[in-house]
């Protein structure tokens, strides 16, 4: 993940480079090297233009091979597989017996699509190196350029048993399961993710939009704190955060029989209720049709329905009063900032703000 | 029958569409198609001779399509904004670009949201990036849309259709010039907009083609001419 200082800059050199001054190239080079991000198009022409002046590339010294790695990796991404070819030929006359050089042969084999060939490469260099995480890695993103979800995720999820501290992966694995539609998987690896990494404002929001793509009430309620806490740990800045935690409120404002249904499915073994056997009789009457009738047969047994009418008012005061307050700054914020950078957008942000403010 | 819909594609619409796709060729991108529904018999029915014309494009996201807080946000704005543009549009369809350049299926959750459009506007269409057209655009003379239309049968559910057709013929030339313009930089996505606010989407209602896009790049590349033929390498470079 970028920052918005260092995307600057990268963009700044960009800019400069498109324009002319060849002087930069290196720099920018560096720079997209060391950020990771994927600007094939602009590295390959670039850094082929650079390759190809004989001054420019002995100013590099030693770090023409990496330029070299760098711009073999950028053609095969625009589909540039002859200026791959050359690159990857340069470097293997260079390095002859290299992991890092047998891993770029591998690749512009996917590039050309003979995969078996690939994976043999991929095998080959994984005996003498069993524990190279891009080989692995490799693997996986072969499997996914196929079509081969299911087999992506079973070799990402056997990687992560062995480097389960590699943040890129986790979430890959989650936005893979995300593509599956299997959000709760994707959820735990986001779980993971905020484990490692606790003040990362963008695993926290990542984690509430799942939890409110699940659904239900506690995972509604959830995902309004993770949006608080990724308000926090990126001061306020963050729209898509400000914007839950405003959406979540008015998801709050269920009709009274759904929101009692769905707050006895979340109490369910919690029920402050004589018999537990009637507690889940009912509950399990609440699934299958609508909430109201849940709601009738717990009221119809007397002694429950006066705990659940006192449980109910406690969360609904609690949860007012923090709505109230996180809604209301969370609107100003987004108000304050629409009108600052974007005001002919206001009008299409005033009635949700409205609504959410009614709500709470 | 629903085959008897027809649905006409606007210039806009779909050179917004294809240059959305363009834009973030690692990833797929998806957004609504806003439009007019006009026909005899009922609109609310999905039998009939109805037509379907889509009018304008709203590109959504680029990241993270599957997860629902940021799409019914952007779909609740994009309502506000048709009431209070009161040309009675209203979100006629679906578009949806995949990742993979071999990958012409509708994934499941287009069809997802396929479905909770066509709840609103049963006549909805979903429109599908055909990257194999879209590769042969470069060789000219192409008049056919490069997106496929899927309609929805309530048996069946979402189907391929056939009667999409460009209101404007010259929509490919034109796409093909813009493309070689780059100008699919200047187009900005919802995901966009939520990173910085003052990316405003192009929300635009019906008029004049966007002429007055300038160019603001005057950096002279090569005409390349298939183009996500030429990048679809990517799809296949990830985990990198």
């Amino acid at each position: 993940m970028v920052g918005v200082a260092e995307e600057a800059e990268l963009d700044r050199l960009e800019k400069q480079v498109d324009g002319g001054r060849k002087e930069d190239t290196a720099q920018y080079l560096s720079l997209v090297r060391k950020l990771k991000v994927r600007r094939s198009e602009k590295v390959a022409l670039h850094g082929l233009a650079l390759l190809n002046s004989p001054s420019a590339a002995s100013k590099l010294g030693d770090d023409v091979w990496t330029v070299y790695e760098q711009v073999a990796i950028a053609a095969m991404d625009c589909n540039c597989l002859d200026v791959a070819k050359e690159c990857i030929t340069a470097l293997m006359k260079k390095f002859p017996d290299s992991n890092r050089v047998g891993r770029l042969e591998g690749m512009w084999m996917e590039a050309k699509g003979y995969w078996q060939q690939a994976e043999k490469v991929y095998e080959s260099l994984l005996e003498v190196n069993a524990t190279d995480p891009f080989l692995h890695k490799r693997k996986v993103a072969m499997a996914k350029a196929q079509g081969n979800f299911s087999g992506a995720v079973e070799a990402l999820n056997k990687y992560l048993e062995t480097f389960m501290a590699d943040h890129d992966a986790w979430r890959e694995l989650a936005e893979l399961y995300i593509s599956l539609l299997m959000y709760k998987q994707a959820a735990f690896c986001y779980e993971e993710l905020i484990l490692a990494q606790p003040t990362n404002a963008l695993y926290h929001l990542g984690y509430a939009e799942l939890l409110y793509t699940i659904g239900g009430l506690e995972n509604l309620r959830a995902a309004k704190k993770y949006y608080s806490a990724t308000i926090e740990l990126s001061g306020g800045r963050n729209i898509r955060a400000l914007y839950g935690v405003v959406l979540k409120v008015l998801l709050f404002n269920l009709p009274f029989q759904i929101h009692v249904g769905c707050l006895i499915e979340s109490l369910k073994w919690n029920f402050v209720c004589g018999n537990r056997k009637v507690g889940q009789r009912t509950c399990k009457a609440k699934e299958a049709r609508s909430a109201w009738k849940g709601t009738l047969l717990l009221l119809g047994f007397g002694r429950c329905g006066a705990a659940i009418n006192q449980l109910l008012k406690q969360t609904r005061s609690r949860n007012e009063e923090e709505s109230m307050e996180i809604v209301s700054l969370a609107s100003t914020v987004l108000k304050m900032e629409y009108k600052s950078k974007a005001p002919k957008k206001l009008p299409l942000l005033a009635p949700l703000l409205e609504k959410a403010a009614s709500a709470s | 029958m629903v085959g008897d819909n027809k649905y006409e594609i606007s210039q806009r619409a779909y050179i917004k569409i294809v240059l959305h796709a363009l834009k973030h060729q690692c990833n797929s991108v998806n957004g609504v198609l806003v439009g007019k529904v006009t026909g005899a018999g009922n609109e609310a029915s999905e039998e009939g001779n109805s037509k379907i014309e889509i009018v304008d494009a709203v590109p959504l996201f680029h990241a993270q399509l599957g997860v629902l807080p940021m799409l019914e946000l952007a779909l609740s704005q994009v309502e506000e904004h048709l009431i209070a543009d009161k040309e009675s549009l209203v979100i006629a369809g679906y578009y949806h670009a995949n990742e993979r350049f071999d990958d012409y299926e509708l994934s499941p959750l287009a069809r997802k949201i396929g479905d909770h459009i066509a709840r609103y506007c049963p006549q909805a269409g979903v429109l599908l990036l055909d990257n194999r057209l879209l590769s042969s655009l470069g060789k000219g003379g192409n008049k056919k849309p490069v997106v496929q239309l899927y309609t929805r049968d309530s048996v069946r559910g979402w189907r391929l259709g056939v009667d999409l057709s460009l209101k404007e013929p010259t929509a490919n030339s034109i796409l093909s010039d813009y493309i070689s313009e780059k100008r699919e930089q200047l187009l900005f996505d919802f995901d966009d907009h939520l990173y910085d606010i003052s990316n405003c989407c192009h929300i635009i209602s019906p008029g004049p083609a966007p002429e007055s896009w300038e160019l603001i790049n005057q950096y002279s590349v090569e005409k390349v001419t298939n183009i996500r033929m030429l990048l679809s390498f990517i799809k296949r470079m990830t985990c990198y």
